[in-house]
């Protein structure tokens, strides 16, 4: 079998998206695994991409070859990539959705409805086998798409951005979404898509598999920092607060401290309802917490505790069998003091 | 002075790809890597090292596959200069990355002080046949029409590298036994690639992708050593 110059460079790129894939998968099998749906998740994106390059490289392979069995062959497996491609969107807003609201029961809600344009387009992938109606494949085992190819790829597209727009949006409303980058995926993925579609070469899966080396390291980066008993950060996100501190990259103006002595989830429960979006909630262990606020003066300081002594005070109410304690303090950096040694003195 | 993209083939196009997403990885991680930075350990030196070294050659390499037959007079010397810098880059990242290793495996950063200059001695030689190489050519060349070729001698590049890269696998071992079938399977690769793909250009993507695969390694490590950095 004798490559054409381009389809040797495609499958070249195709197999450098593969050993990215494998070295991904066989080294992820270390991750946390409190959070197993976000592994799931990215597993299966994995595996899309690891089909999608499979089935690319064998149809570059197979260009201009002139096997009889050729174009039969070369449709069904541009057919499994296409399919991979949709699932691999899917899993993707499937993930950022998760990453947004922390909640399996969110999932279990959305996931029917945000399948069913994916369902249709599967269909349309299987009609196509037998009808030619989204691509065909020319005696050269070359794929020639129809329009309504492109409203498939559009599809495509519109779950790619529709998940990018939406942890924008969340976090631009405060959402806890510190480690997770979109900008890092989005880059790799969109040069790889357009190296697609401008040169005769195949880029789609390497420029994935780079996205998802990025967003790999957000996900480890979310898991290090990440309180499973109470949602919230741990004290090792305060350790990285205090570095970014000392390298100038992050501010702090206000420290307040929450401590019971009842279960640390409720009162975190009931402080995520209060404390402004803005605040880094983390949990130091035990029943104490730390809130860390860039902005507010003192009166809004002790509006926040009131707030807080009033929730806890309804809970109390409404739970007499299981009342909690809590204790408050608060600090105000003063506006000459240095921000590492305002956090190491007060938390 | 641009390259004229009209005489840039398939397999020197490809190469220039492949260099490009060795530059977004390497790029995306010195941004990413940062914070890790500035606790100022060895390993952490080492390692952004290897990130700048292999970003070097990245980018030295995609230039002279973009420059190659090209018909501006100046096109040929800024090869010779850029695959110069290339293949140092290359041994240098060798050296840098077995110390990396034994830093790691051995966490004695007192012994690669004192012996530092031992392990880099036949890096030394190499940057010294490198260097003889732009005057005399003997271990690659570029003609007048500006096509790249192979020198009688072009195989000493790799003496140096090799024998970091036996010298590293028992430290790999100890660190993590995945790490080993992963080194094993880039080796493969790079030398596969070479044999079947001989005009693309492998090793910096090569080298971006074991870097990240490095780094995902330590960053699964529970702590990452920060109670030593805050």
């Amino acid at each position: 079998m004798i490559l054409a110059e381009e389809a040797v460079v495609s499958v070249y790129l195709e197999v450098m998206a593969l050993l990215i894939m494998l070295g991904l998968i066989l080294l992820s099998r270390r991750i946390d695994l409190r959070r197993k749906l976000d592994s799931r998740v990215f597993l299966i994106m994995c595996l899309c991409v690891v089909a999608d390059g499979l089935c690319s490289a064998f149809c570059y392979a197979m260009h201009y070859q002139n096997y009889p069995w050729g174009p039969t062959a070369v449709l069904i497996v541009r057919t499994l990539q296409e399919a991979a491609i949709l699932l691999l969107v899917y899993h993707w807003s499937l993930f950022t959705n998760h990453k947004i609201h922390h909640s399996r029961e969110h999932i279990d809600r959305i996931y029917p409805y945000l399948f069913i344009p994916i369902s249709a387009c599967m269909l349309f992938l299987v009609v196509n086998l037998f009808t030619g109606i989204l691509f065909t494949i020319s005696a050269d085992d070359l794929c020639e798409a129809t329009p309504l190819y492109y409203v498939m790829t559009a599809v495509e597209v519109f779950y790619f951005l529709q998940a990018v727009g939406m942890v924008l949006y969340y976090r631009r409303k405060g959402a806890r979404l510190h480690f997770f980058h979109v900008t890092p995926v989005i880059i790799p993925t969109v040069i790889g898509a357009l190296v697609n579609i401008l040169t005769p070469y195949s880029a789609a899966a390497l420029g994935c598999a780079i996205g998802l080396i990025f967003l790999y390291f957000s996900m480890i980066a979310d898991w290090r920092f990440d309180d499973p008993e109470t949602e919230q950060y741990n004290r090792e996100y305060l350790l990285c607060v205090r570095a970014l501190a000392r390298d100038g990259r992050r501010d702090c103006r206000n420290i307040l401290i929450f401590e019971t002595d009842a279960d640390p989830a409720v009162l975190a429960e009931l402080l995520t309802h209060e404390i402004p979006r803005d605040g880094d909630l983390i949990h130091m262990g035990g029943g104490r917490f730390v809130l860390l606020l860039d902005q507010g003066d003192r009166s809004a300081l002790e509006l926040l505790e009131l707030l807080v002594a009033e929730a806890v005070d309804e809970y109390n109410e409404a739970h007499p069998q299981e009342e909690i304690s809590l204790k408050t303090e608060h600090h105000i950096r003063r506006a000459d003091e240095n921000v590492t040694a305002f956090l190491e003195a007060n938390t | 002075m641009l390259p004229d993209l009209s005489v840039v083939s398939h397999l020197n196009a490809g190469t220039v790809i492949v260099d490009g997403a060795a530059v977004l990885i390497l790029v995306g991680m010195i941004i990413h890597t940062s914070l890790y930075r500035s606790r100022g350990r060895l390993d952490d030196k080492l390692f952004f090292a290897m990130l700048i070294t292999d970003l070097v050659a990245a980018v030295c390499d995609g230039c002279n596959y973009l420059l190659e037959n090209s018909t501006d007079p100046p096109a040929a010397r800024l090869i010779m200069i850029g695959d110069t810098v290339f293949s140092a880059a290359f041994v240098l990242f060798s050296l840098l990355f077995a110390l990396f290793v034994y830093y790691r495996a051995h966490h004695d950063s007192e012994r690669i002080r004192k012996n530092w200059l031992y392990y880099a001695l036949p890096a030394f030689l190499s940057f010294a046949m490198i260097l003889g190489n732009l005057f005399a050519g003997y271990m690659f060349y570029v003609d007048e029409n500006t096509v790249y070729h192979y020198g009688d001698w072009y195989d000493l590049i790799f003496v140096a590298p090799a024998l970091y890269g036996v010298l590293c696998i028992v430290n790999i071992w100890r660190i993590d036994k995945r790490l080993v079938f992963l080194f094993l399977v880039m080796i493969a690769i790079r030398i596969g690639g070479g044999i079947f793909a001989r005009g693309i250009s492998t090793t910096p993507i090569v080298f971006a992708v074991w870097l990240a695969f490095i780094h995902i390694l330590t960053m699964n490590h529970p702590f990452y050593g920060e109670e030593e950095s805050v």
